[in-house]
């Protein structure tokens, strides 16, 4: 599977690699980041729900704790007022008092315990002596055996010297056993055993409703329940609605202890498990000094779900980051690297054979750089290339001139002149003609200067041709020119009149060998020039006819015979184009016409 | 023999000319130029020391406009380059070589027209060398040995060279002697053998030509027709 991956990345352009890159290394970390956040998100809010469950916890506990000191303080302070107990004592073991005195230390000294009960929702504030037979100062001081029904009852002589909190004290107790107020259900009291004197004990209690202690037990709250585990291992403030425990056994094993009252733990605990497929979560704090847990169970579903929440909303978002970012990435990599693409492109056109192509500028630095090179590099490509032609063009010249020279025109033109007068002065004025015609017909040939004469020259050089020919030849060839003025600046390739007269003597007239005319006309027709030369001399049978005219108009290149009528047309064909050229007509013993066409040039109207 | 060549064509035009000089070189010309004053001046372009351009421009330069000679360039150049060069520097014609006879007369004679037009001296008479009783004496010979070989082909330098004589001086001289070019004579002799002979013998027209020295019998017929205002053949029938 590497392989095929491998082989698949070798294929792919720059650009698709390039981006591929910079999209793979930016959205890496951002993957893992918002992995992290999602990861983080229900862990988050588990904590936060903690922390603020937890602060209320403490808030509450401390609430409480500061209450149940207060108490303590107070109730301690009192006892330990030497001067209280010993009025309690003095009054309670002296029968005899009188009925003032004993106001008196009702209204006065007892009062002192109503410090405490004047604390709000303090419901009771008592002393229960163990003293039979003692006279009772409601509401503060009575007799112990009053309090036989209460909880603390049994244990009365077992009491901590700091003294003990009990709940539901009035659980099973008769309303109305202690008379003067009324007394309700979920009370809590505090009992501390004092001693008055070494023979008399008892113990002071204060009552208060549970609710005033610990409001939040009782509070009804959405999906949670705060509740009170007494020393005894007693629940309160169950919420029964809630269905979250009923009962100490199942709490332990919902949490998975074996046993509450011998769980240690310092400062707040939480747990976090799942209840009838809901999230709950515990928080407990333990009261050491009296073994009392207050803990809070809530339902976290909200929270949950905020959470799930929280992170689906990261996931999109972050899916949606990730795709704007792979988006974006693609075109800018796409815009900066659009440079190659054009830079490739003129390339591409260059090798195609556009020499002229120059890559426009581009926007990136580097590659314009680069792309103002290559341009310069084509520009001199160019000028090599302009300058390799111009000096093959120019040795070619040079070998020509130096052709030239070796044939030393001047030198033939000299001695031509030299011969010729040798002649002139003589009075030999034929053979002084024909060294004049075969100068001529030398200066015509060794001018290599351009490819074009004007028709006059053709002519001249086709009258010496004829002048020459006549001196060879038995019979006198004359030529009758019917050429306007005007036509004899026209310009016409070289070498086109000679050759077909060459012909025509050479095919039509050598075996008639009689003196003969050629006659030569040219004239212009709209924008062609028109040459004809006739001769009246043999001609040809139509056979010969077809095949001449198939010599003429054949493709491809003859190695023999330079210069035929085949060459001529060739070369019309080649300057002026495939409409131009040489025909041919002929009449058994009659004439033959040499047509030739090119293009008036300058000269047409 | 070119200069030789062209002295004889200048003769044969017939441009009455009162003197021909030759120079080897344009330095020479210069010398020559300033000793006297000259109507005409044909020279080559390609020539030894000094060019014909240069001898042209030191002509503009360094000669008066009434002193100064037309000038005709002949030349082996047909590059337009030199053309133009020369008929800038003012020569009145360019001929190619080899020379065309007809193209120098009409350069001559159009030369003899401007220096008429000018008011030059119509040149009546010969000027220069005398005929000294040496001179004459010379001529005399000169005349028989044409009279003797006149069915040769014969030329001006040959005859000079049986009198001892450089054919310039010979040229201008043989014309006092006789009136006429040398080329004239001859042909006037050349004629008057053929008039004989066609009345005296049956001799075909050819063979007269050729007996009498010229090589074609349409030249012949031409120039016994200029002479005689009558063709060899009607001649003979006359008589």
């Amino acid at each position: 599977m590497f392989v095929g991956f491998r082989r698949k990345y070798d294929n792919m352009t720059l650009f698709q690699k390039i981006r591929l890159s910079i999209q793979l290394f930016s959205v890496f970390p951002i993957i893992l980041l918002f992995i992290f956040l999602i990861l983080q998100s229900p862990v988050r809010w588990e904590q936060a729900a903690e922390e603020e469950m937890g602060n209320q916890m403490m808030e509450v506990f401390d609430a409480m704790v500061y209450k149940m000191n207060t108490i303590e303080l107070m109730t301690k302070s009192i006892f330990s007022d030497t001067w209280f107990t010993a009025e309690v004592s003095r009054v309670v073991t002296d029968n005899s008092l009188g009925e003032y005195e004993r106001l008196t230390f009702q209204k006065l000294t007892l009062s002192v315990l109503k410090t405490v009960s004047s604390i709000n929702q303090i419901q009771a504030s008592r002393l229960h002596l163990d003293y039979p037979m003692m006279r009772e100062y409601l509401p503060y001081l009575y007799r112990m055996d009053r309090a036989a029904g209460n909880l603390w009852y049994a244990e009365r002589k077992e009491l901590s010297i700091q003294g003990s909190w009990y709940f539901d004290v009035t659980d099973g107790q008769a309303k109305t056993l202690y008379s003067g107020y009324f007394v309700g259900d979920d009370m809590v009291s505090y009992v501390m055993p004092v001693k008055v004197t070494n023979e008399m004990e008892g113990v002071y209690e204060v009552v208060m409703p549970m609710m005033e202690l610990i409001p939040s037990i009782y509070e009804v709250e959405e999906d949670a329940d705060t509740i009170l585990i007494d020393s005894n291992g007693k629940l309160y403030g169950i919420d029964d609605n809630m269905g979250i425990f009923s009962d100490m056994a199942e709490l332990e094993r919902m949490l998975e202890i074996p046993s509450f009252c011998d769980y240690q733990v310092d400062g707040v605990k939480v747990w976090h498990i799942w209840k009838n497929s809901r999230p709950l979560m515990i928080v407990a704090q333990k009261h050491a000094g009296n073994d009392i847990w207050l803990i809070k169970a809530a339902f976290m579903d909200r929270q949950y779900r905020k959470g799930i929440t929280e992170a689906v909303g990261i996931l999109l978002v972050g899916g949606l980051i990730l795709g704007v970012l792979l988006w974006s990435v693609n075109g800018i990599v796409k815009k900066l690297l659009n440079d190659f693409s054009v830079f490739s492109n003129c390339v591409k056109k260059v090798g195609e054979g556009g020499l002229d192509v120059r890559i426009p500028r581009l926007r990136q630095v580097e590659i314009n750089a680069l792309a103002e090179e290559y341009n310069g590099m084509l520009e001199n490509v160019k000028k090599l290339t302009q300058d390799n032609i111009k000096r093959e063009v120019s040795i070619k010249d040079m070998q020509l001139k130096a052709l030239e020279k070796q044939i030393d025109a001047h030198f033939l033109y000299n001695v031509l002149e030299s011969v010729k007068m040798m002649a002139e002065v003589r009075g030999m004025f034929q053979v002084s003609d024909a060294l004049l015609a075969l100068g001529r017909m030398f200066r015509y040939n060794l001018e290599t200067g351009s490819h074009n004469v004007t028709l006059a020259e053709e002519i001249v050089y086709l009258e010496s041709y004829l002048q020459l020919s006549n001196i060879r030849l038995d019979y006198t060839i004359q030529l009758s020119e019917n050429i306007e003025d005007s036509v004899r600046a026209l310009k016409v390739p070289k070498m086109i009149l000679q050759p077909i007269a060459e012909n025509a003597i050479l095919y039509g007239l050598n075996e008639l060998a009689e003196d003969t005319t050629i006659y030569l006309k040219a004239y212009i027709k709209g924008r062609d020039a028109c040459i004809e030369m006739t001769d009246m001399g043999r001609g040809m049978d139509e056979n010969s006819l077809d095949a001449v005219r198939k010599k003429i108009s054949k493709r491809d290149d003859e190695k023999k015979g330079g210069i035929g009528l085949h060459n001529i047309h060739e070369r019309i064909r080649l300057m002026y184009g495939d409409r131009y050229g040489v025909r041919i007509y002929s009449k058994n013993n009659c004439y033959t016409k040499v047509s030739i066409l090119i293009s008036a040039g300058e000269l047409y109207e | 023999m070119v200069r030789y060549g062209i002295h004889v064509m200048i003769e044969n035009s017939d441009v009455p000319f009162q003197e021909i000089d030759e120079c080897r070189n344009g330095k020479e010309a210069v010398d020559y130029l300033q000793k006297n004053r000259y109507d005409l001046l044909l020279t080559d372009i390609r020539m030894p020391f000094m060019d014909g351009m240069e001898l042209s421009n030191w002509i503009q330069h360094n000669l008066e406009q009434d002193n100064r000679p037309l000038i005709i360039a002949v030349s082996g150049y047909s590059e337009f380059e030199y053309a133009k060069g020369m008929l800038e520097a003012g020569a009145i014609s360019y001929i190619l070589k080899p020379i065309d006879r007809k193209e120098i007369n009409r350069a001559l004679w159009k030369a003899e027209e401007i220096t008429r037009e000018r008011g030059g001296d119509s040149p009546a008479g010969v000027i220069g060398n005398e005929l000294t009783y040496i001179n004459r004496k010379k001529m005399q010979q000169a005349v028989d040995y044409i009279r003797k070989n006149y069915d040769r082909p014969i030329d001006m330098a040959e005859v000079s060279n049986q009198v001892s004589m450089n054919y310039t001086m010979f040229s201008s001289l043989f014309k006092q002697y006789t009136g006429m070019n040398f080329t004239t004579w001859l042909r006037k002799i050349r004629i008057e053998k053929a008039k004989r002979l066609l009345q005296n013998t049956d001799n075909k027209l050819n063979e007269v030509c050729r007996s009498v020295g010229f090589e074609d019998a349409s030249r012949f017929t031409k120039i016994f027709r200029e002479e005689t205002g009558m063709t060899p053949r009607a001649y003979r029938g006359k008589s």
